[in-house]
């Protein structure tokens, strides 16, 4: 151990090592501005190049990119409340609230420093935890992973926030959506209608797009503003959003920690992370501010989650060879490419190695990326001030690219995209929160999955594994934080969506931004 | 009422209609591919049941308190206050002039997305390059009326964009 110790610093201090890490960092900042464009679409683009080359020097080029796309991702989320990649989705919630106060440059402070510090924690996680993850990861099988994945659904009566009959249909919307396309079990297509773009199923990027890019371009054309809309940026605000990061290290701490332990489960950890770890942040004491309209721990936490994932994704591809996010299926086919083979074998000798260096290099470029992002902040965060009408046009323009960047490139994406934007205006026009169908999209095939090879091998014996129970308490417990968090925000009498927010918070009947602030 | 909960109702009506539907699609899909969309479509389609028959009961509600209030026999503020203090004519009803501004709004929000459509069937019929130079062109003319020296700019700066965008970064343009 203290050999390979030795033997990975001295890879770092070779310059042509450090050099691919920088050039990785410098394509992943710029991928994840690019709403649309995440770590998947930069690994293919990365793919090629790597071919033939030294292990050390493409692991270092892929993952300084995979591992900063996460926290370039959070610009439009605060700009413009569109997600950059599905890492970003829960920063939307309250990164925009706060940009549309003006305080886009706290927002960011407070994004970048908790991406690094939970980047860092990640990569720790990554060292401390390969030896003895194996039986960890084997002592899961499809009833817990099953369970898990209901865990992440349950998290809907949370971002429900006082409707909960509203919030639980917009999870049965994304749970449908997600049954489009090939079905997991068997070869039957579903609701495609003959239609090649909807053969794979719904594209994630697409949904997201059409879900919050739409509808906030449109509000922000209503009210025909800037983003902010006290009409000017915050001074001090990086310095405020990072000292902010600081006082709440323990969220910091304890979100990154829940990002590696998810990240490592294959199938299941990904793009519901975000949620979880925002979810159960609302639930502090410590808020001073209703999560959903700006509250600076509802950015802190997603995004030390959120990079803190890398490190836990890599701990099955590494040592199963499994892959734990769409990212690291990429990745592993780049390991391929470079020779590198994967499996128990790489917590020993030369494999050692590797992984030690690979913990650097995420540890150095989640430090690297910050402090560059955290340079063009100020800058960048005068967009806020543009006048909506000026920067509208650009934005459409945009993410229309955007949505037509995954999968296979149909001209149906775009018509997809534009139908889940009409149905995404529809709901924060009629203030119907959309992060459960989200949630409901993301979980779905996992549900579905897991549930088939769950009662096909074990009938219902499974009910009562052990680790099933233990998560079957988690699960109800989550429940009923939530039912009891909702009733406790709202009055009786509120008619269809369960009730009312109490006076304090956002108005319901207030139509605009503040609707664009609270139902999202 | 044009109040926002007519709005609701009719929304989760429809959606109730298209979960149906698709729990008749899903009846016949082969036995394993079955069961996920079908119970999920019928939970939709019962959570769109009680959300319409909640929505009905609330309007329902909502009329006979304004009709009483038209009448006399219930004065804004009489009636002891619910729980967080609000007015109970105001629970039941909600505010006119912001329900009002919600149609607005919605209709408005419409009005803007029909221009995006309009975008996009530009990219249909003449390629996105064309379709995205002429709507920058289109937009600063007619939204903002920049002077032309401004549009130019715009333009020269949005081919630029494009051209990064698909040689620099490889993206595919559609």
């Amino acid at each position: 151990m203290y050999e390979a110790f030795v033997l990975s610093l001295q890879n770092l201090l070779d310059p042509t090592l450090l050099l691919y890490l920088t050039a990785g960092v410098l394509i992943g900042i710029v991928i994840g501005i690019i709403p649309g464009l995440g770590g998947m679409v930069g690994m293919a683009i990365l793919l090629p190049f790597v071919f033939g080359m030294d292990p050390l020097a493409g692991l270092f080029l892929l993952l300084g990119m995979a591992a900063v796309t996460q926290t370039s991702d959070s610009f439009p989320a605060v700009f413009f409340g569109i997600p950059g990649t599905s890492a970003s989705q829960a920063t939307v919630m309250d990164g925009y609230p706060l940009a549309k106060q003006g305080q886009a440059s706290r927002a960011l402070g407070a994004a970048f420093s908790a991406s690094a510090i939970g980047g860092v924690i990640g990569a720790l996680t990554l060292l401390v935890v390969l030896p003895i993850a194996r039986p960890l990861v084997l002592a899961l099988g499809s009833p817990e992973l099953f369970m898990l994945a209901l865990v992440g659904l349950a998290t809907v009566s949370i971002v429900s926030r006082g409707s909960p009959l509203l919030g639980m249909l917009s999870g049965v919307i994304g749970l449908m959506f997600a049954s489009v396309g090939i079905a997991t079990t068997v070869i039957q297509y579903r609701y495609t209608f003959g239609a090649l773009a909807l053969q794979d199923g719904l594209s994630l990027v697409v949904i997201a797009l059409g879900l919050f890019a739409v509808p906030e371009t449109i509000q922000l054309l209503i009210d025909d503003r800037a983003v902010s809309e006290t009409g000017k940026a915050e001074k001090g605000g990086i310095l405020r959003g990072i000292k902010d990061t600081l006082r709440n290290k323990g969220l910091v701490f304890r979100s990154a920690m829940i990002g590696s332990a998810l990240g490592m489960l294959p199938g299941v950890g990904g793009s519901i992370i975000d949620w979880v770890t925002w979810g159960l942040a609302s639930r502090s004491k410590k808020n001073t501010v209703p999560f959903g309209e700006g509250e600076i721990r509802g950015v802190i936490a997603p995004e030390s989650a959120n990079n803190a994932k890398e490190g836990g994704t890599l701990i099955p591809t590494f040592l199963f060879g499994i892959p734990g996010s769409g990212t690291t299926a990429v990745l592993l086919g780049g390991l391929t490419l470079m020779g590198v083979e994967t499996g128990p074998r790489m917590v020993e000798g030369e494999g050692l190695v590797i992984i030690i260096s690979v913990v650097w290099a995420l540890m150095i470029a989640n430090v690297m990326a910050t402090s560059l992002c955290l340079t063009i902040t100020k800058p960048m965060a005068r967009i806020t001030l543009v006048k909506s009408k000026v920067l509208a046009p650009f934005l459409i323009i945009v993410v229309t690219l955007a949505s037509f960047q995954d999968g296979q490139g149909f001209m149906g994406n775009i018509y997809l995209f534009l139908g889940v934007g009409l149905l995404g205006w529809i709901m924060l026009s009629l203030r119907i929160p959309r992060p459960p169908l989200l949630i409901g999209f993301v979980l779905g095939p996992s549900v579905e999955r897991y549930l088939w090879i769950s009662m096909s091998r074990y009938g219902t014996e499974w009910f009562l594994f052990p680790g099933v129970l233990t998560i079957g308490v988690i699960l109800i417990s989550i429940v009923l934080l939530g039912t009891i968090g909702s009733r406790s925000r709202t009055i009786p009498g509120g008619g269809l969506g369960g009730g009312r927010s109490v006076p304090g918070g956002p108005h319901p009947t207030t139509a605009g931004s503040g609707a664009a602030s609270s139902d999202q | 009422m044009r109040g926002l909960r007519i709005h609701h109702t009719v929304f989760v009506a429809a959606l109730g209609v298209a979960f149906a539907l698709m729990a008749i699609e899903a009846s016949g899909f082969r036995e394993l591919a079955r069961w996920f969309p079908f119970w999920f479509a019928i939970v939709g389609a019962v959570l769109c049941g009680v959300g319409v028959l909640s929505g009905l009961l609330s309007i329902a509600k909502a009329r006979a308190i304004r009709r009483r209030f038209a009448l006399g026999e219930v004065v804004v503020g009489s009636l002891p206050p619910l729980s967080g203090g609000s007015d109970p004519v105001e629970v039941a009803v909600g505010r006119l002039e912001e329900t009002l501004s919600d149609t607005a709004n919605l209709l408005l929000g419409l009005r803007w997305f029909a221009i995006i459509t309009g975008y996009v069937a530009l990219i249909r019929f003449i390629g996105f390059e064309v379709a995205s130079l002429a709507f920058i062109l289109l937009w600063f003319n007619l939204v903002h009326r920049w002077p032309v020296r401004k549009q130019v700019i715009a333009v020269v700066a949005l081919g630029a964009a494009m051209w990064v965008a698909q040689n620099a970064l490889g993206m595919r343009l559609p």
